[in-house]
């Protein structure tokens, strides 16, 4: 479980640094960075609960950070564009047609 | 764990010295700063200002603003890897500087009149004041074009109706101003359809008909600050809000106005590359003895 959560946090820093390395470098960048926000807002939600899930009762506790974790990750599927709205811009960039962008 | 962590992780093996230096001054400044005191801020609601402060005092809101303009000099790359660092411990602060920093100040360096950074960077920068930008609406989120707040000049002043909300950084006992979005008026799309024109708008705290409203109960996120605004009045007096003053921008194609202004003089910022030897200092000794700081903030 913890290795599967390790694939997603290296695969979310190198979407977010691949994405800031063009903005730096002054290329487009908007499809790498929606990608990266997809990806890490996902990754952080699915560890979240997979964390909390291992320390079991203690997991359900607000003393333990992996709680707060829990709670807090769910707004980075939804905040600062919805993870639909991440799919819109990346379907935009392939070029595709608007009825194709709003899946789910 | 941390030698065991980087070990795993290839992608640290290829950042700069200058990046990697970074990363471990705020991972260390996140745990052992952040991090005794987040179970109390986000119990209590409250966002820890003291944090905030001293955020600003190791350059982290300067992080990827020119030096021209009493930045670091630093990238999005620098800018990141210091949001990441402390959104590992607690996600209410590394949001609070993110948007203190994307959605507040940067919009400042890239529209802004040279008056209107001087006037708000100086502090932002420094972690002394936070901005906010208030774009979604309970019917415009991500689509800014549904926005229905309006703004229209009257009198030289801008009057702003309309509402906000889930603004991040609004309401903080250090927030200095709020960006707007509003229609200000039609214009010809590209491809020939009528669109609404689409204006930011510079509106300082305590302008009088701007109301923040309580804090949001929100799910998580219990340390960040989160408001609905509304705006009923004339929202800005002509000093700070007037199309003459150069502080707001029109039209959706970005085109603050450009007040003509003597050269900015800016404060000396340390560059983000010395921050090690800053922070390995006297600074770790002064942030553990304030991690109380907080305890005396309040929400509007």
């Amino acid at each position: 479980m913890i290795a599967g959560m390790q694939a997603r946090v290296h695969t979310a820093q190198l979407a977010w640094q691949h994405a800031a390395r063009l903005r730096d470098a002054g290329l487009p960048f908007k499809a790498e960075a929606a990608i990266a926000k997809l990806v890490a807002g996902e990754a952080a939600m699915a560890n979240a609960r997979e964390a909390t899930q291992i320390f079991g009762g203690n997991g359900f506790m607000n003393e333990f950070v992996v709680a707060r974790h829990y709670r807090d990750s769910k707004v980075l599927e939804i905040g600062e564009g919805t993870t639909e709205v991440q799919l819109m811009v990346i379907a935009r960039e392939l070029g595709l047609q608007a009825e194709a962008e709003h899946h789910g | 764990m941390n030698e065991q962590r980087h070990a795993v992780l290839q992608s640290d093996a290829l950042l700069g010295d200058d990046e990697r230096a970074l990363r471990q001054v705020v991972t260390a400044f996140a745990d052992e700063v952040i991090a005794p005191a987040s179970y109390e801020a986000n119990r209590t609601r409250t966002l820890p200002i003291g944090i905030v402060r001293q955020m600003g005092e190791l350059g982290l809101f300067g992080l990827p603003f020119p030096e021209a303009v009493g930045g670091q000099g630093g990238g999005y790359m620098a800018f990141c890897l210091a949001v990441e660092a402390i959104a590992r411990v607690d996600q209410s602060i590394a949001i609070t500087l993110d948007a203190g920093v994307g959605l507040g100040a940067m919009p400042l360096l890239r529209f802004g009149s040279a008056a209107q950074q001087q006037r708000w960077l100086p502090d932002l920068l420094a972690g002394r004041t936070l901005a906010a930008f208030g774009l979604t609406e309970p019917e415009a989120g991500s689509d800014a074009g549904a926005t229905r707040t309006r703004a229209a000049l009257e009198g030289g002043e801008w009057v702003i109706n309309g509402s906000k909300q889930f603004i991040t950084n609004s309401g903080t006992p250090i927030t200095s101003l709020v960006t707007v979005t509003a229609v200000t008026g039609e214009r010809t799309r590209p491809d020939g359809r009528p669109g609404k024109e689409l204006s930011a708008i510079i509106v300082p705290s305590g302008t009088p008909g701007f109301t923040v409203g309580p804090a949001y109960d929100k799910l998580g996120w219990h340390a960040s600050d989160t408001h609905p605004l509304a705006s009923r009045t004339r929202a800005c007096p002509p000093r700070t809000c007037s199309a003459s003053g150069g502080a707001a921008t029109r039209g959706s194609s970005p085109c603050w106005t450009r007040a003509g202004s003597p050269s900015p003089r800016w404060p000396r910022a340390p560059r983000w590359d010395a921050w090690s030897r800053r922070w390995r200092t006297p600074a770790a000794g002064r942030c553990s003895a304030r991690r109380s700081a907080h305890g005396s903030t309040s929400r509007s």
